[in-house]
């Protein structure tokens, strides 16, 4: 197999770069987690601030009031 | 903001109203944040706690108090992220607002200190930049009608009507009064600019009489030529004159004015020359008022004539009167010569000028003043300071070209003669532009043949209208 191949020739780089890189994938799993997790989180936390913003832009300005008295 | 200054309108969305808004929107957003994280917060315990009957919970658990988590950090950035954007875009429109209130706040007050316009009330004399309007629906009392907190171009009153708020789009059109809260004076001027002239003399020295006949000839002669239109200011001054115009035609002359503290008796001068239209403002007070200088406390309109006239009756000063006595004595004629001495009259205006309206004794007065020698008809007066005499001062000295500088001449010579070298000091002193004039305001003296015969006064005019040009140079064209 491989792996004892690899062992076998005693190639240390080959077997860090291995390692190397399922710690890579991980890192970068784990960053794209992050990132993904970030924006379904502003995705989450912003789309309720803004619904919330225009909930109560809706509710404290209105239209009929702004033109009671012309400018 | 002064109680006075509340006014019965509705103050304008930009001015008040919108920060309001916007606060309140800012405020209300931060607490429904506040109560979404609160919820998925709550959410999240209650799924935690079905975690023991179900594994499945505790990731929707985790799930909701994820979402709390994004409500409390991301919420806050992006509300605090929109708040911003609000406050700009909200603060560049107000600002394109207030920029176009303060252009047309600023044309307002500009083209009312260009024109000289503020309101004098002919009453009271009160004077104030703008008198207080009135709702035309509702009758509601509006003060300083511009453009403010309360409307920009409009005002929009508490009924709902909309007023005017600058020149341009016919403020002066509303039903206005004297701002004075003890006076109720209706101020019909329409934002005219004002020429208010005192007329100045002792009792019985004719300046009731003065003032109809030059006012007479200046509305029946003089504005015709020019093109002017004189409408009075309102029913009441149109009924004075009538009846002054009517007194002149019988031969009656004006009663004695009684008031000490005169209304104004007052018409407009208009023309296409000239916008806006000019009111003029009389003030004919009786001559009573300059034997006591209290009594010219009343006399507010010193604070914003534009001119002086003054009234003499030649047989007032005692050097001519005693000339004249035995003449006068045997004579059918009515001349009634004023008992209050020329000089005492004068240093009395003087007096209240320097203590009552910031005129230093040293200081002198730049308004134009016309000194009117009235009754000039009398005796052989017109001979001795009239015309006669000027035509013969001129011939005398051919170097003089000019007859107003005669007349002046000649009638201060005669006034050094009759011993007021005084009086002609301190004219000199405090007015830097005065002229001589002499007139005959009834046109004759009033005796037993003739006392209904038309009054045909001479030469009344001239002073009226070189009095006026010099206050206002538009009445020069």
């Amino acid at each position: 197999m491989g792996y004892y191949y690899v062992e076998d020739t005693g190639d240390v780089m080959a077997k860090f770069m291995i390692y190397g890189l399922i710690v890579f994938a991980i890192v970068m799993a784990i960053y794209y987690m992050m990132l993904i997790s970030l924006a379904i989180g502003a995705l989450v936390g912003g789309g309720n601030a803004i619904y919330n913003y225009g909930v109560a832009f809706v509710r404290n300005v209105k239209p009929d009031r702004a033109l009671r008295s012309s400018p | 903001m002064s109680n006075q200054n509340v006014q019965p309108a509705i103050k304008s969305y930009f001015f008040g109203k919108g920060y309001g808004d916007l606060g309140r929107t800012i405020a209300s957003s931060w607490n429904l944040n506040f109560e979404s994280a609160k919820k998925f917060g709550e959410k999240a315990l209650e799924y935690f706690r079905q975690g023991r009957s179900s594994r499945w919970y505790y990731f929707v658990a985790a799930g909701a108090g994820l979402a709390a988590l994004s409500v409390v950090l991301f919420g806050s950035l992006f509300f605090m992220a929109i708040s911003a954007l609000h406050i700009a875009v909200l603060g560049l429109f107000f600002l394109l607002i207030y920029l176009s209130f303060t252009m047309l706040w600023g044309t307002d007050k500009l083209y009312r200190v260009k024109n000289k316009i503020f309101t004098a009330c002919p009453v009271c004399h009160e004077k104030s930049e703008l008198p207080v309007y009135f709702c035309p629906k509702c009758r509601a009392a509006h003060t300083n009608l511009i453009p403010n907190q309360y409307g920009i171009f409009k005002r929009t009153c508490k009924c709902g009507e909309k007023l005017p708020t600058t020149f341009l789009n016919g403020r002066s059109k509303l039903e206005a009064q004297c701002p004075n809260p003890d006076c109720t004076q209706a101020i019909d001027t329409h934002e005219a600019t004002p020429v208010c002239i005192p007329i100045i003399g002792g009792p019985s020295v004719g300046k009731t009489c003065y003032m109809f006949s030059s006012v007479m000839e200046l509305i029946e002669k003089i504005a015709p030529a020019k093109g002017w239109e004189t409408p009075f200011l309102d029913g009441k001054n149109k009924a004075i004159y009538d009846q002054a115009v009517t007194n002149f035609e019988n031969g009656i002359a004006p009663l004695k004015t009684s008031e000490t503290t005169p209304t104004a008796f007052n018409f407009f001068i208009k023309s296409k020359k000239w916008s806006p239209d000019k009111i003029l403002y009389f003030y004919d007070s009786a001559g009573e008022a300059f034997h006591d200088s209290r009594e010219l406390l009343n006399h507010q309109f010193y604070e914003y004539l534009h001119g002086f006239l003054i009234v003499i009756d030649p047989f007032s000063i005692p050097e001519l009167l005693n000339e004249y006595d035995q003449l006068m004595k045997t004579n059918d004629g009515e001349i009634r010569p004023s008992q209050t001495p020329l000089e005492d009259a004068f240093d009395r205006m003087l007096v209240h000028l320097e203590k009552n309206h910031n005129i230093k004794r040293e200081q002198q007065v730049t308004l134009p003043c016309a000194i009117v020698i009235n009754k000039i008809d009398a005796f052989n007066l017109e001979e001795r300071i009239g015309h006669i005499a000027v035509k013969r001062y001129m011939a005398r000295y051919p170097e003089v070209k000019n007859f107003k500088e005669a007349e002046d001449s000649v009638c201060k010579q005669q006034f050094k003669s009759w011993g007021l070298g005084n009086f002609l000091r301190n004219l000199d002193q405090k007015f830097k532009k005065y002229r001589f004039y002499t007139c005959s305001a009834l046109g004759r003296t009033i005796n037993t043949e003739n006392q209904h015969d038309k009054f045909q006064p001479y030469r009344v005019v001239e002073p009226l209208l070189w009095l006026l040009e010099e206050a206002n140079k538009d009445l020069k064209k």
